[in-house]
Order: C-alpha cells, then structure tokens, then sequence
C-alpha cells in the first residue's frame, strides 16, 4: 500500500459491483467500463455543448440515428474526460458520413481497425500521444477516445461481433486506434492541411485500415531504399485490396522522417514514387493464388499497382524521434469506403 | 444517494416489408440478377440463371452489378427489376 496516495472516500467494493453490473448487462468491449452517473453523463454533453437528443449522424445503410446522449454515455464508460468529447463527437460524424461507408468496414469478415488520427492545436491540449508509443498504451487520451468510438459502435451501432460485426479475425486496434499527428518534426505540412483545413484547426481523421505493418531501416540515409521498402510492404500479396484501388496510411517515424525532411524530397513526390514501386506482377499474384489462371509468359511483366492516385497514399508523422521505425496501414479498401476528417468542435 | 443505470445502446430498428407475391410457376419467368461486384459472383449467378433457363426456360433479362458488396442496390435497378423481371436473384459469391 502507497501511504503517499489518498483514495477517494468511496469503498472501492461498490464500484467493483458497479462495473460487474455493466459487464452482465453486455454493454462492454471485453474491459472494465466507467459507470456512468447523471453528474459525469452532463458534464461530457456540456464538454461537447451539445443537447442530449441532439442527432450527431444517421447511418442509412444500418437505419441507426446517433443521439448525443448515448454517444455520452459511451464516452464515460469508456473512461472519457468532458474535454476529450469534442473529439468523440467528430470522430462518430466522420462515422456518419457516406463516403466512408460505415457498414462496409465495419461488418466485413476484413475485420478492420477503424484509425483515428488527431491533427491541430487540439492534439497538444488534451495532451493525446503523438511520439513515444503513440500506437500503445498508456495515455488516457488516446486509449478512451478510441475506445469511445469502438464503444459507439458496439451499443449504439450494434457493430456487435457475429451480429453485424462479422470479421473473421478482426484486430487488436479495434478496441481502440487514436492517435495525433507528430506535427512539430514533420517533413511537410500535416495531413489537416493536406486535406484543406487550416493549420489552427483542430480534425479527426477517420480511416479503416486492414492491419499494420512495421517498417524497419536502420541504414537509409536517402529516400529511395527507405521508401522501396513502404512500396514492399503496401504490395505484399498477402493484403487484401491489393489489386489497384487501394488506401494506404504511411506512419512516418523516428529516424525516417528526419531522412524524408532533410532529403528535400516533397510529399507528392514520395506519393508518385511508393506508387510507382507498389506493383506486383499477374504472375506473382496466380502464384499466390490471388487470381486465376495459367501463368503464361507476358504476365512476369503485366503489372498491378496497388494505387493509381497520388493522393490515395496518406502519409502522416508519429512517434518518438529515435529509432529506425515506420509503419504501413493498407486500407480496407479506397472502393468501398473513404478516409474521411472533420473539424472538432 | 440516486442510483441510476444508463443504457448505452439503441435498438436495431428493421424497415418494414413485404414479400412479393409469389409465381405459382416457374415455368418461363424473366430473370434478373444482382452481382456485388465480388469475385465469383457473376460467374455464379450466370451458372445459376443458365441452368433455370434449361430447367424452366426462364429468361435472362437483367444484371445489376452493384457498387460494392455493402452497397445497397440502387433505386434505378429496383425499379428496372420492378418492371422487366419476375425473380431476381443475388449472392456473395466469394
């Protein structure tokens, strides 16, 4: 026992009992939730100053309308500050929003992991990890927004696993993916600006992707070896949406965005360049089995390229500025659904 | 103290429907067919609509591919099959 700590006056039995009830009632994602109270489920509206039966979005395909109470109570079990709801909310629009196309991401046997991406002055202020561990554990902000989102989708969007949640295996990420960008040691302006917001504002970033994959280079100094091995890691035959109309989420960390910044390389020029080099042959993929037929001589050379648009590769930075790791989130696919960002507040 | 509970969730709400009314044969109906655009499911609707038009002499009027496989199917399409086709069929076909 710490003697330093002092508790709250409260017996911590009862509140045992109060999150036992909450599990029994099957409105959990498998942890511990926060009980609600009127106190905390009132101060989360007034953090999002919204009103309780304010609608933040409807979702045609699944017939759900989203009232701002439940989103609130959501983000208290889910271990939410009032603050952090502004953020929620944003995030549970771009769920709403028709180019992502909720039902698709969110039910497939795919199984993905719904990414949050934090951009703006918002990002420092409610202290949301954007540098060591930025992908892990052990930042309340980071851990409950996502969680928030997750906890939406299971309660209120019935994203539940075997009913409309159908994925085969499904991910770690999808009990919670939220991070900020690393926008002091980014190599270009973030993806905020990118996507035509202002730098002051404050967005969410909502992307399905499939699964994430570590880039390692400890040795490239220049752009090219480095970002052959993004290219390597988009096309593996073993993603899904690898044929040719495709997302992907680039993580830019450590190191390699210090390699990226001071090649004076420009994003469109990385975008044009992992495009180029994210292909792989028909013969590599009825190898694989990925497509039918014989291999005949002209398919070692008739090539498929993972993207086609430039923009469809979304390069961000995070992380720590030490080490030599990156990463590549290959979407769930750029056919069926969008990465989509909304302004907070 | 007050003690409340909270529910968190929102019920599935299921548009309300009715079934078409049914043949009383199959004999030489108009076919239609929906293909979700995954990778087997043309072929395998084709099949299916080329055997009910031996078996049944059914016609092959329309294939509507879809946008995606979670994509509704559109109203244009809903409305061609409600004029032109007797039976339409669709599937995952994965």
């Amino acid at each position: 026992m710490n003697e330093k700590i002092t508790p709250p006056p409260t017996d911590p039995a009862e509140a045992a009992a109060w999150i036992e009830f909450y599990y029994q009632q099957g409105w959990s994602d498998g942890l511990p939730l926060v009980p609600p109270t009127e106190e905390s489920v009132q101060a989360m509206l007034a953090g999002g100053e919204v009103k309780a039966d304010e609608i933040i979005g409807t979702i045609a395909e699944r017939n759900a309308t989203i009232p701002a109470e439940k989103v609130a109570i959501n983000a208290v079990m889910a271990g939410c500050l009032a603050e952090y709801f502004p953020v929620v909310l944003a995030a549970v629009r771009c769920l709403c929003r028709p180019e992502f196309h909720y039902h698709n991401p969110a039910t497939s046997t795919g199984g993905s992991a719904l990414t949050l991406i934090v951009n703006g002055p918002i990002g420092p202020e409610l202290g949301i990890n954007a540098t060591h561990n930025a992908f892990g554990p052990g930042v309340r902000a980071n851990a409950t927004i996502g969680r928030a989102l997750r906890l939406v989708m299971l309660n209120v969007l019935n994203t539940r696993p075997g009913l409309l949640d159908k994925a085969t295996l499904g991910s770690p990420g999808k009990y919670a993916f939220c991070f900020a960008e690393n926008e002091v040691e980014h190599p270009w302006q973030p993806l905020h600006v990118e996507r035509g917001f202002q730098p002051e504002d404050s967005t969410v970033t909502l992307y399905a992707s499939n699964t994430l994959m570590g880039v390692y280079n400890q040795l490239a100094r220049e752009p090219e070896p480095l970002l052959l091995e993004f290219a390597d890691a988009v096309c593996n035959l073993a993603s899904p949406n690898v044929y040719g109309f495709n997302q992907t989420l680039m993580v830019l960390a450590g190191e390699h965005a210090i390699v990226m910044k001071q090649s004076g390389w420009s994003r469109r020029q990385v975008q044009e360049f992992v495009i180029q080099h994210a292909r792989r042959s028909v013969a590599d993929f009825k190898r694989a089995g990925r497509l039918p037929g014989e291999i005949t001589a002209e398919d070692e050379t008739a090539w498929r390229y993972v993207m086609r648009d430039p923009d469809d590769l979304l390069i961000v930075c995070a992380g720590a500025q030490g080490g030599s790791w990156s990463a590549c989130l290959p979407g769930w696919g750029k056919k069926w659904t969008r990465c989509v960002t909304e302004l907070v507040g | 103290m007050r003690r409340m509970v909270f529910d968190p969730t929102m019920p599935l709400e299921a548009n309300e429907f009715t079934y078409a009314s049914r043949p009383a044969s199959l004999q030489g109906l108009r076919i239609g067919l929906v293909e979700n655009t995954k990778f087997n499911s043309k072929e395998l609707l084709c099949k299916v609509a080329e055997r009910l038009e031996h078996s049944h002499g059914m016609s092959l009027v329309h294939l509507d591919r879809k946008k995606s496989s979670g994509h509704a199917v559109s109203e244009e399409a809903i409305s061609l099959f409600q004029q032109q086709v007797d039976l339409v069929l669709s599937g995952v076909g994965d």
